[in-house]
Order: C-alpha cells, then sequence, then structure tokens
C-alpha cells in the first residue's frame, strides 16, 4: 500500500525506462523457444524408447508445449510486475522511491518535496545517452540518504519538473505567514500557479 | 548409441491420460496461487487503477486461452484413436 494522505494528489508516476526489460525479455524469448530445442533433441534421443504414448503424439506435444507457455507467461507477469511496482511517485507534497525485488521483497523511502537540497542527474555511455534514460539523484535536509532512482526516462524533464514543484512549494509554505496584503506584493508575477502545476503534469504524459 | 544406452537403463515413463490430467490440475493450482499473490500486489500497490485493470484483463484472457488449449489438448489425448 502506497501511503498518500486523502488530501494529497499524484501528480506523476514514474517508471523505469523500456531499456531495463530487453534482458527479460530476451530470456523469455529464449524460454519460449526452449520447446523447439527439445523437438529437434527428440529427433536425435530416440524418446519414445523411453516414453511410452496411449494416444496421440501431436495432442501430448500440443499438451506440454501450452503447459511450458503457461509456465513462461507466469514468468513474464512476474518480471512486469517487478518492473511496473518499481516507482517513483510524485505527488504535490512528496516524492515515494517505490523498489519492488520480486514478489515479496519491496522498499519504499518518501521525502517531502519543500526539504529537497539538491537533485543531479547522471547519463552514463552511448546507450543512455541516445534512448535517454539515466540515474536520478535527490539529497534531502537532515540526515536522510540519498535517494537513487535509477533507469528513469526523460530523467532531465523528471528533475525540471520536481525543481519547479519544490519551487511552487516553497513559496507556498512562506506564504503562508503572509496576509492578503502581504502576499499581494510578494508574488513574482511569473511564479507558477496551480494551473501550471496541472499543466506541466499532462504535458508530457508518454515521456516519463 | 544413444538409443542403447537408453535401451540398457530401461527406464520406461507410460503417459497415460491420468497423468496429463494430473499435470494439467497441478499446473492450474500453482497458476490459481500465482494468480492470488500477483493480483494482491497490482490492487494493493499499483499507483493507476486504469492500468490495472487493463493488465488483469490482458492476464485473465491470455491465461483462459492457454488453460484451454492444455485442457483440449489434454482432452484429444484422452479419445482413442480409432
Amino acid at each position: 500500500m502506497i501511503e498518500i494522505d486523502k488530501n494529497e494528489q499524484i501528480l506523476r508516476v514514474v517508471h523505469r525506462h523500456w531499456f531495463v526489460l530487453l534482458g527479460d525479455i530476451f530470456a523469455l524469448v529464449f524460454f519460449l523457444a526452449l520447446p523447439v530445442v527439445l523437438l529437434v533433441a527428440m529427433n536425435i534421443i530416440p524418446i519414445t524408447k523411453v516414453l511410452s504414448f496411449t494416444g496421440s503424439i501431436f495432442a501430448a506435444g500440443g499438451f506440454f508445449f501450452f503447459s511450458w507457455t503457461l509456465i513462461v507467461w507466469m514468468f513474464a507477469w512476474k518480471m512486469w510486475t517487478d518492473y511496473y511496482l518499481d516507482v517513483l511517485i510524485v505527488t504535490d507534497k512528496r516524492i515515494f522511491n517505490i523498489d519492488q525485488q520480486g514478489f515479496f521483497h519491496r522498499e519504499s523511502g518518501s521525502f517531502r518535496i519543500d526539504r529537497i537540497q539538491n537533485i543531479s542527474v547522471d547519463q552514463k555511455g552511448i546507450i543512455q545517452t541516445l534512448l535517454n534514460f539515466g540515474t536520478i539523484h535527490i539529497e534531502t535536509a537532515g540526515e536522510n540518504e540519498e535517494f537513487i532512482a535509477e533507469y528513469i526516462g526523460n530523467p532531465h524533464l523528471v528533475k525540471k519538473f520536481i525543481n519547479e514543484l519544490q519551487d511552487h512549494a516553497i513559496e507556498r509554505s512562506q506564504l503562508v505567514h503572509f496576509d492578503g496584503n502581504e502576499i499581494a506584493s510578494i508574488v513574482k508575477p511569473n511564479a507558477p500557479t496551480t494551473g501550471d502545476i496541472e499543466r506541466l503534469t499532462h504535458n508530457d504524459s508518454d515521456g516519463l | 548409441m544413444t538409443g542403447i544406452i537408453l535401451d540398457q537403463l530401461s527406464i520406461h515413463i507410460p503417459i497415460t491420460p491420468l497423468l496429463l490430467f494430473s499435470l494439467g490440475a497441478l499446473l492450474f493450482v500453482v497458476w490459481a496461487i500465482f494468480t492470488i499473490i500477483a493480483r494482491y500486489h497490482w490492487k494493493n500497490y499499483g499507483a493507476n487503477k486504469f492500468d490495472v485493470m487493463k493488465m488483469t484483463f490482458i492476464y485473465f484472457i491470455g491465461s483462459a486461452i492457454l488453460l484451454a488449449l492444455i485442457g483440449v489438448f489434454a482432452v484429444i489425448y484422452a479419445i482413442p484413436a480409432n
């Protein structure tokens, strides 16, 4: 369960880049092709000396092939679940970093946006540069560790989004100490408004 | 060569319809347990309800097709060829 308050709004859910799935996809293709390899091996190894079929060999082959495919199917969904639940959730108040490792290992941490001190993006190598993904490091005030989100797509855009949210959060927290007239004299003409935040959250839906 | 070795080992596994149905039932139980665990995670940890709905739909459609094919082939195997 993600510990989000009722009055807290999810602005962005950032998944890892699809590139991290490539290794898993190759493994799945290999496992899916394994029965074909076995079929070739059956021509070399006289399997009928070991197995005796009371019915059609074709039907038995179909049964075993689709049973194997169901196992690979479940394996694929386990991989997808790992990928899908490994996220960075940005709300209007906090950032949640959730690290899902298999079904029974889940690490999650959160920090307030106005506590962020520094955000840096790290893109290494030709693949990360060309496919535009990388690691985001977020340092917060206090004794908390540095938050690291790896293989994030469009990391610079995510960084910009968080920076703007942070600016808005800091300004909002400062404004609660002033009355209406003081606010009017303090607010900058180009300060981000709630409308700006909404526009930012809906602009780049496919990029993150 | 391999055939001679297999003859000497004299291992013989009869593939009966009962064996296929037992394996199918075992696979179904494994699938059901996996489904409960996966659905629990999607429902409780998924950040977007619409995504979870789409995933659930695709998962169940694919699983139903595969389970149906497994069942059909097991039945075909059980029908005696005349």
